[in-house]
């Protein structure tokens, strides 16, 4: 019973963590239907610059943290205007491998600069110590990653539902000559776009390097396991990708504690599989709306 | 005052579809282009509203003038500003937003805080007030007619000078095409829009243009009052489907051909 608990409770904070990732890789695809295979490169890039502010400079957590996520920010703006925004109107596999190249760019330049093994971040972001959770002890990192993880989602949220800014990136992910015709300028939706999706990424690869370690192969294989999430919510949904994301944790966690280690790594795949077998959009992908 | 002037349009740099287009929409007037399948109506609205670059398609010769402004080589966003708004023909409402969603979209070309969202949007369910009732309905469930209503409703929302209207009347029915005409001809005298209309239907458009012009292989061959074309004895055969008595003409004995020859050479 008390082992339910953990995984119950592990499995829904690092659920939160995946589908904020998610989100970062849903609203890519919503509004230029690429897929981006960078996120988890992003977000290692986001951690080691607040590892080396740190470390480095010395400078104090919070102000190493903004900073990180704001330069992988930076760095999504700048993937979407010089690998991507040429590739506009070419087939969209071109794209796709463009992201694929610049993951592993970004590999290459994170192992150059930083050395290729794993560290730490010198100080926490989160408090190591656990906390009580229905006679569980839960990790400080996953209550505090889920913590901003959710807040992150609930602000972009809000922003996409309720903001001119976010109709105008709704109207885009929809219809880009519609949504032009209409004075809305798409590139500069585009960029906004992957300004937030790195943002997102910087979070949870923040989170995922202070929850074990920080390495250029350690966050990535850790962050890869949003990609299930993602398929099974559906790649255009947004509310699809937070509830799959926790389904996700959920399997993860149990598979590992009930079964065995390894399998709890492809339980998330079985699931992904077996869902889009018949349901190919994901569970909550949008079909078209047809009258007929 | 929209003015074109000789325009010439290629796609992908190879296919010529505007010969030398000119033509002059004035301040507030209704003002028709008729015209075949593939004559170039429509790439001439897309070349006035710079739709044409997603496309590929570019005007490579004379220019396109709004207000003493040469618009012919902005950005979309632009155009719409200075006021210029194309509804594209097909009902391209965005289908999973809300009705109300696709009107405040309509307005985003506009300065914040220069209106108010409330009035904006009272003004054009004055004008459809089917719409009001379904403001809160996904806007891809709505009836053929309906979403006519909300695509030229969020046009206005952008608050235009001049409506470039592409096919209003395609796939309606006829009680729901005059009703269509009918709000375009009150938003002409009341808003003071003016409209450069592309219909199919020749015998609604001049109903309510001021003047036409008739385009045949991307330039314009003929044009004048509204009067003057619904007497021509070519326009009344090819787009009335009158013959010289006045009477339903039978399609076998014409040769199309022929008579378009003129207009080509």
């Amino acid at each position: 019973m008390e082992l339910a608990a953990i995984c119950t409770a592990n499995g829904i904070l690092v659920g939160g963590v995946y589908a904020l990732i998610g989100m970062g890789i849903v609203i890519i695809y919503k509004a230029t239907s690429v897929l981006n295979f960078a996120f988890a490169h992003m977000g290692v890039v986001g951690a080691f610059i607040c590892y080396s502010l740190m470390k480095w400079l010395g400078m104090p957590v919070w102000v190493s943290v903004t900073a990180g996520i704001l330069s992988a920010g930076l760095l999504g703006l700048a993937i979407e205007r010089f690998a991507l925004r040429k590739l506009i109107g070419q087939p969209l596999m071109a794209a796709l491998i463009a992201t694929l190249a610049v993951s592993i760019f970004l590999q290459g330049i994170v192992s150059a600069i930083w050395s290729p093994t794993v560290v730490s971040f010198p100080t926490p972001i989160f408090p190591k110590g656990g906390f009580l959770f229905f006679g569980a002890v839960i990790s400080g990192n996953l209550i505090g990653s889920f913590i901003i993880a959710a807040l992150a989602f609930a602000i972009f949220t809000v922003f996409f539902m309720k903001s001119g800014t976010g109709l105008a990136m709704r109207g885009v992910a929809e219809d880009h000559q519609i949504a032009q015709s209409l004075g809305v300028r798409v590139t500069n939706v585009f960029s906004l776009t992957w300004f937030i999706a790195g943002l997102v990424c910087g979070i949870g690869g923040i989170c995922l390097a202070d929850k074990l370690a920080l390495g250029v192969n350690e966050v990535p294989a850790l962050a890869f396991r949003t990609l299930p999430a993602v398929l099974l919510g559906g790649l255009n949904s947004v509310g699809g990708v937070a509830i799959a994301g926790v389904v996700i944790g959920l399997a993860e966690n149990f598979g590992n504690a009930y079964i065995s280690q390894t399998f709890g790594e492809i339980v998330p795949w079985i699931i992904v599989t077996l869902t889009l077998i018949i349901r190919p959009e994901g569970l909550w992908g949008l079909k078209r709306i047809e009258r007929i | 005052m929209l003015e074109i002037n000789n325009v010439e349009v290629k796609y992908s740099d190879a296919i010529l579809v505007l010969k030398g287009m000119s033509l002059q929409v004035a301040d507030g007037v209704i003002i028709t282009l008729l015209g075949a399948n593939g004559a170039g109506k429509t790439t001439t609205l897309k070349a006035i509203s710079g739709l044409l670059g997603t496309e590929m398609g570019e005007v490579t010769d004379g220019s396109i003038m709004f207000n003493g402004v040469r618009i012919d080589h902005l950005r979309p966003d632009e155009i719409v500003r200075l006021g210029i708004i194309q509804v594209q023909e097909g009902r391209r409402v965005l289908l999973h937003l809300t009705v109300e969603e696709n009107l405040m979209l309509g307005s985003h070309g506009r300065q914040k805080g220069s209106f108010s969202m409330k009035t904006e949007l009272d003004t054009i369910f004055g004008y459809f007030p089917k719409l009001k009732d379904l403001m809160h309905r996904v806007s891809g469930y709505l009836s053929g007619g309906e979403q006519q209503m909300l695509v030229i409703g969020r046009a206005l929302m952008s608050d235009p000078k001049l409506m470039l209207l592409d096919e209003p009347s395609l796939g309606l029915g006829p009680i729901l095409v005059k009703e269509i005409f009918e709000i375009v001809e009150t938003l002409n005298t009341e808003k003071k829009l003016g409209i450069l209309l592309v219909e199919q239907n020749a015998k609604f458009a001049l109903g309510i243009a001021e003047y036409g012009y008739v385009v045949e292989d991307g330039r314009i061959v003929f044009d004048g009052s509204s009067d003057k074309l619904r007497e021509n004895e070519d326009i009344k055969e090819f787009y009335l489907g009158l013959s010289q008595v006045g009477t339903k003409k039978s399609y076998r004995e014409v040769k199309h051909y022929r008579r378009r020859r003129r207009w080509l050479g």
